[in-house]
């Protein structure tokens, strides 16, 4: 990936990240870690001088032998998943001046808002569409902003953006080269590093270069699954939710796609008749879905809610992966059906399936309804979501009961399944990486544990990013 | 009067505006049931009574004494309209010769009560003067519209409305001409025979004709779309019953009931309806049921609040930006106070939709309120025509 950087996007990286110091530029290689001298690369063979570690069956069970495995890095703070929560913290952490390692499951930074193609941008605003998202998510949107098709519909409250994923990925690509966060894609976390006495001391990671270990200071834990908390045996609530498909259909004219016009007419809207429905299940056909525009000419997005399934069966999720597919093809076929989108096709199914919740965990706080209606207000807060009325999000929220050396941030916080469908939000999960990557950071620098941290100092420095505390 | 005497009058009267103002706060209801009219027309209609009925009673006990004592200290309206009739403009007297209609309406409204809708219970002064402090917000200033037609007529026409006209004031005649009847000594006054007779009998036959009317016209409106707040009884007897005194528009803090003009047709003028804009009926408020002084609106507990059907929201999934696939919503079911709102896969349209359980639902509008389809809302609260239904689901929460 960094090999095919062109030279203006080097420059340009190197430039945002203000590396040119007294006339000396700073090598390339302290930049990316491909070329980290730190780093361990390649394909890694087996350690233990010729032993098998292939796995074996025993009395019909399969047996993994014990071995040791290479050390990817050591680092300071570990951010194991780059979408909305993953890319926040680590951005985040990375302004204290602390060592950070960012790693992805896939090819690009963005989770679902890119790869999902969830595109629209909800909620940023508070009860009086007053905007309560801020900090790094307000950063990100202002660098859409400076790009052609980037963002649409920006501070309209209570309408909200719309954006576009490439154009995302681009931005995230940008600030994470320019931030010197060491980042590793196409690299899957797998289990977790835990010393003696159970606390967490990095994760293990499984890619092209083989099963591989970052030892880190501290985890947060930004796999929307909880996947790396799980593995260190943190109690969580599992819970199952939609799984949809987003997808993106182009060359659609029955609309100003633009962004522009917003009093645009879609699909079935001109049927209009605004007379008493039936009781019950409607009675609709449904003509092929158009969806809503884009930031990007002549492109809409079709949001896909999907059945009730568990995102973490593999068996369960493959079956969604294809049947959305056709779904969405025999879609297609409708709408082409349409007056003006003969033309249509169907330019991308997310490359990333919409699991919306899986795990919550179990923190020292867990965000109740109750709390959320009563407008709680936390000493330990350290962000809002938007919603009518916003509401306060406290730093126990993602720390775990007992686990320590971890941070979960993004949509597998510790809440009830009704707030988490709240917190699960593209900029609630800003807030809450924003948030984690920080508090990593200051645990890092003050020597203490994540739950150890001083709160004043959390808030403080979230503010001096630019955060929204009220 | 000699000039001595009125200062203390007015004093007096100026205390009962206060009073009134007074109670208008604390306590709404008590300053329409203190009206005798009101006191005795609206137990009758609504077939129920509630304590504060007590007062408007004790009043009608002096104008057993005293004929129009009530009019003379204690009326808030006819000290306004009085002072309004003193600013100095050209009047015409062409009402001096009218009959005193004002006990006729009374008359009326009695009757038409016992058949179960009091005509002109509408016309009482006390509830006229309560509906000027509805007045809050600008699509409320038909609250105030009785009064400042009653202003108006007093412009124009001096004090025809206290003396010839107002059916409170033709109650305490009706009330002490009982009196007069068997007062033996003032062989002079007519007594009970004076208003007995042609009169008498027509406002009878139109009292109950009219509310036998107005019932059956009432129960042909059941096609019209329109919300009553919760606690209202039966919509055949509601609009007689109410007293458009504005209490509930006042009393409620969503600022959700309206007096309506039109979507009710004639009968309905004026009686508040619920409409749902920017807020809902909140699960945690009564205050509309407990401010009603006649029982159009019955009081009701928390429980038996949240069990009244308003109406019942029901989705059009044409206009659904969930079902469209246009955005991730769910903004009703989050916003349901009585989780009865789901989004339901239906796995044979490949597609998503909210739906509501009808036995859940109270049609307290928040789904309405949330939705964002633009510019008609696709979950909206419809009104439930059989009463039936709609009222006894919360008399099973008595107890
Ligand atoms: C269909 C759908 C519609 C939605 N609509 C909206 C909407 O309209 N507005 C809105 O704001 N939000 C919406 N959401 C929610 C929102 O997109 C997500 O909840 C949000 O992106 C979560 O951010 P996250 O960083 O916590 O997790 P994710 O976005 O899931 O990111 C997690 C990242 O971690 C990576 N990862 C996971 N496991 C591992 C591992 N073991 N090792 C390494 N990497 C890993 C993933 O590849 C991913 O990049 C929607 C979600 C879905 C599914």
């Amino acid at each position: 990936m960094a090999r095919d950087l062109s030279r203006r996007e080097l420059m340009h990286s190197i430039a945002a990240g203000g590396l040119v110091v007294a006339g000396t530029m700073t090598p390339l290689s302290s930049l990316l870690a491909y070329q980290d001298p730190k780093a361990v690369r390649g394909a890694q063979a087996p350690t233990a001088a010729g032993a098998r570690t292939s796995a074996t069956v025993v009395d019909g069970k399969v047996i993994q032998p014990r071995r040791e495995l290479e050390i990817l890095r050591k680092t300071g703070v570990l951010v194991v998943g780059g979408g909305p929560a993953g890319t926040a913290a680590a951005l985040s952490a990375k302004r204290l001046g602390v060592d950070v390692t960012l790693v992805e499951r896939y090819g690009y930074l963005g989770g679902l808002a890119t790869g999902g193609l969830v595109l629209a941008i909800f909620p940023l605003y508070g009860g009086n569409n007053k905007p309560v998202i801020l900090g790094i998510g307000e950063e990100f949107m202002k660098r859409l902003d400076k790009l052609k098709f980037g963002i649409v519909e920006r501070n309209i409250a209570p309408d909200y953006p719309t954006i576009d994923a490439e154009a995302f990925k681009y931005v995230l690509a940008d600030m994470v080269l320019a931030s010197q966060v060491n980042a590793y894609l196409d690299c899957w976390g797998v289990d977790a590093i835990i010393d003696a006495k159970g606390s967490v001391r990095g994760a293990v990671f499984e890619s092209k270069s083989g099963r591989q270990a970052i030892l880190a200071d501290v985890v947060v834990d930004a796999s929307g699954d909880g996947d790396i908390y799980a593995a260190a045996g943190a109690a969580f609530e599992k819970v199952k939710d939609n799984i949809g498909l987003d997808s993106r259909i182009g060359n659609i004219d029955i609309e100003d796609l633009t962004g522009q016009n917003r009093e645009h007419v879609t699909g079935n809207r001109d049927k209009i008749q605004g007379g008493r429905p039936t009781r019950g299940t409607p009675v609709v056909a449904f003509e092929g879905h158009v969806g809503s525009p884009t930031p990007a000419p002549h492109t809409n997005w079709i949001n896909m809610k999907g059945p009730v399934a568990d995102g973490l069966d593999v068996a369960e999720v493959s079956m969604l992966e294809l049947k959305h597919r056709r779904a969405l093809w025999n879609n297609l076929e409708k709408v082409r059906s349409k007056p003006g989108a003969e033309q249509a096709y169907l330019l991308e199914t997310a490359p990333q399936i919409g699991v919306r919740l899986t795990r919550l965990l179990a923190g020292v706080k867990k965000l109740t309804l109750q709390q959320v209606k009563a407008g709680t207000k936390f000493k330990d807060v350290i962000g809002y979501s938007g919603g009518s009325p916003e509401f306060q999000i406290p730093y126990g929220c993602l720390i775990p009961a007992k686990l320590e050396n971890l941070l979960a941030a993004g949509r597998c916080i510790s809440a009830e399944m009704q707030v988490a469908e709240t917190t699960r939000l593209i900029p609630v999960c800003w807030v809450t990486g924003q948030a984690a990557g920080i508090a990593a950071a200051l645990s890092i620098k003050d020597r203490c544990k994540p739950r150890d941290v001083d709160i004043d100092k959390l808030q403080s420095e979230l503010r001096q990013q630019g955060a929204f505390l009220g | 009067m000699t000039i001595w005497k009125r200062p203390p009058r007015l004093y007096v009267r100026l205390a009962f505006l206060a009073a009134a103002i007074l109670l208008l706060w604390s306590s709404p209801k008590l300053l329409v049931q203190s009206s005798m009219f009101v006191a005795i027309c609206s137990p009758i209609a609504s077939r129920s009574i509630s304590a504060g009925i007590g007062i408007g009673l004790a009043f009608a006990g002096i104008a057993l004494l005293r004929s129009r004592w009530f009019c003379r200290y204690a009326c808030p309206m006819g000290l306004l309209l009085e002072g309004v009739s003193r600013i100095g403009l050209k009047r015409a007297a062409w009402w001096s010769r009218l009959p005193q209609l004002g006990r006729y309406a009374a008359l009326a409204t009695i009757t038409g009560a016992l058949v179960g809708y009091p005509v002109l219970l509408w016309m009482d002064p006390l509830s006229i003067f309560s509906g000027i402090f509805a007045i809050r917000i600008a699509a409320d200033l038909i609250s105030g519209i009785l009064a400042g037609a009653l202003i108006l007529l007093s412009l124009a026409s001096g004090t025809v409305w206290c003396s010839h006209l107002c059916p409170l004031g033709g109650t305490q005649e009706l009330i002490s001409s009982v009196r007069l009847h068997f007062q033996i000594r003032d062989k002079t006054s007519p007594g009970l025979q004076g208003i007995a007779g042609r009169r008498a009998f027509i406002a009878l036959a139109t009292g109950a004709g009219l509310g036998y009317w107005a019932q059956r016209a009432r129960a042909m409106q059941s096609k019209s779309e329109f919300l009553r707040p919760p606690g209202a009884v039966a919509e055949r007897d509601f609009a007689g019953i109410c007293v458009r005194c504005g209490n509930c528009v006042r009393a409620c803090p969503s600022k959700i009931i309206h007096p309506d003009i039109g979507s009710v047709g004639l009968t309905g003028l004026l009686a508040p309806v619920v409409r749902y804009e920017k807020k809902y009926c909140r699960e945690d408020c009564i205050a509309c049921t407990r401010a009603c002084p006649t029982g159009a609106l019955q009081p009701l507990s928390m429980d038996q609040k949240r069990a009244y059907v308003i109406g019942e929201a029901l989705l059009d999934a044409s206009l659904c930006l969930l079902a469209l696939e246009e955005k991730d919503c769910d903004a009703c079911k989050r916003a349901c106070p009585y989780e009865a709102v789901q989004i339901h896969w239906d796995e044979a349209q490949y597609v998503a939709y909210p739906i509501i359980d009808s036995h859940k639902c109270n049609g307290c509008g928040a789904c309405e309120v949330a939705c964002p389809a633009d510019p008609i809302k696709a979950i909206r609260v419809w009104r439930i025509t059989n009463d039936e239904l709609r009222i006894t689901n919360y008399k099973n929460r008595r107890d």
